[in-house]
């Protein structure tokens, strides 16, 4: 019988790969979920994906919660909406962290990932002055007061 | 501003604050500025020097931006077009608009130049018919109309058109007609001249890179196009439709209308002038002009006519060169 011939297969097993974070954890993400990635695609792509992959430039903290965002976004039958309303959930975090997945989706080349949380942030920057800007982000690297006229200027269009 | 050296860039970047921005790289810095729209980014462009250079490296290369709205509310077109084209990084260095022949020019005009600033020269024609990028589909669109016909089609809609063209400088001079007590009198040679003082001021050298013109179809400007074409060198791209009825905004327009006195005159066309500007950038490349001549958009729309086809080609294919207008093309597929 039919049912007996599959039964008698074990399951396909998952293919998985092993990221490692810069503070040495391992990660094990379905290679399914790692194509969102680019970099890992290709590495999957040139069979470099054997091995654990380590990635020196994100720490355990933030791979897991990039591994956790790929999981999702791999996931099938989730609709856009209960989608949308996770993806807001993940990005409500202390900027410093935004700025983390940023790096890391700029590293891993996971362009949702990258927009998400760039978007956030320039979310939080629409419609300000550079002044607010600044004190905002407690940003102290000034212009001297020629080159901030010059640059005013320059962009004189946006402050009327 | 003087020419940064990266390495500088760094330790400015460091900025003494311990956390946020201070400390991040300029990866994340430019994929979160990259997406801002165009008044943000402006404003972005002000924050540190850090954020100056990172700006000015996502917007390095000209560009166009242009979108059309077919919405009957002339109001809600208006916002649709200019949200359109403002919603990434663009520095308006020019607008070329188009509407529909119901469309109130002043009232558009006025917010437009509202919207991107005082400072930005500015031409708005109506044309029986228009050609662009829908803000709400993506797809190309074309409103076919005659000038003579009643089709409420025909008559709306709007097309706006903003361009960044870093290393040119570009403003609007007018063809002056004087109306004098016994006869009418276009006034050519002081037309021809302003440009050439224009482009002389900008870029040290009395031709321009290139002139778009606009005229009044009710004058006689073929013959100002012939002497405009006499006095400038082949290497001077020019372009124009002398058939639609436009109004601009020019930086410098009282200085060109000063000159002639307390007279009576009408514009009977204008001249989109770019020059070279000869304060910039060193490093930064040439914008170069490209005249091509077209019979028809292939595939959009079952017939097109000419005054329309010259408007696009002005636009779209004219001021950029081959790989910009490549990138520009891509950009808009993505």
């Amino acid at each position: 019988m039919s049912s007996s011939s599959s039964s008698s297969l074990p399951p396909c097993p998952k293919k998985m790969i092993t990221l490692k974070s810069s503070d040495g954890e391992t990660f094990q993400i379905e290679e399914t979920a790692a194509l969102q990635s680019k970099t890992l695609e290709n590495m999957i792509d040139e069979n470099c994906a054997s091995t654990p992959i380590p990635l020196r430039s994100i720490n355990g903290k933030i791979l897991a919660k990039v591994v956790e965002f790929c999981n999702k976004h791999a996931e099938v039958g989730v609709d856009a909406e209960s989608l949308h309303a996770w993806d807001a959930e993940f990005v409500n975090v202390e900027y410093t962290t935004l700025f983390d997945y940023i790096l890391a989706a700029n590293f891993l080349e996971i362009p949702t990932l990258l927009d998400l949380a760039s978007g956030v942030v320039g979310d939080m920057i629409k419609g300000k002055t550079p002044d607010e800007i600044r004190k905002m982000f407690n940003i102290n690297d000034a212009f001297s007061p020629e080159e901030e006229e010059e640059v005013r200027r320059a962009n004189q269009w946006a402050f009327e | 501003m003087a020419d940064s050296p990266m390495g500088k860039l760094h330790s400015a970047g460091g900025g003494g604050s311990s956390s946020g921005f201070g400390s991040v790289g300029e990866d994340v810095l430019e994929s979160i500025l990259r997406r801002l729209p165009a008044a943000t980014f402006a404003s972005a462009a002000c924050v540190s020097r850090s954020w100056h250079w990172v700006c000015k490296r996502i917007l390095s290369r000209p560009k166009l931006a242009s979108a059309l709205s077919l919405n009957p509310c002339a109001q809600i077109a208006l916002q649709e077009v200019v949200d359109k084209v403002l919603s990434e990084p663009i520095c308006p260095h020019f607008a070329i608009i188009n509407v529909g022949n119901n469309m109130n020019m002043t009232d558009a005009l006025e917010y437009i130049g509202r919207k991107l600033g005082t400072g930005t020269p500015m031409v708005i024609s109506a044309d029986s018919g228009i050609i662009g990028v829908d803000v709400i589909t993506n797809q190309v669109k074309e409103v076919e109309g005659d000038i003579d016909s009643d089709s409420n089609n025909a008559e709306q809609g709007i097309i706006l058109t903003v361009g960044f063209v870093p290393g040119l400088k570009v403003d609007v001079v007018p063809l002056l007609h004087l109306e004098e007590v016994n006869e009418d009198r276009l006034m050519v040679d002081k037309f021809i001249m302003d440009i050439t003082e224009y482009s002389v001021a900008v870029s040290g050298c009395s031709t321009p890179v290139g002139v778009i013109m606009f005229g009044d179809g009710a004058a006689e400007i073929k013959s100002a196009a012939e002497k405009l074409d006499y006095a400038m060198p082949l290497e001077a791209a020019i372009v124009g439709d002398e058939k639609g009825n436009f109004e601009y905004r020019s930086a410098n327009d009282s200085r060109y209308i000063s000159a002639i006195g307390p007279q009576n005159y009408t514009t009977s066309a204008v001249a989109l002038v770019f020059a070279k500007d000869r304060h910039k950038c060193p490093g930064l490349g040439d914008i170069k002009f490209h005249v091509a001549v077209s019979d028809g958009l292939s595939t959009i729309g079952p017939r097109h006519r000419q005054h329309l086809l010259k408007l696009v080609i002005a636009v779209h294919c004219l001021l950029l060169d081959e790989k910009v207008r490549r990138k520009f093309l891509t950009a808009k597929e993505f």
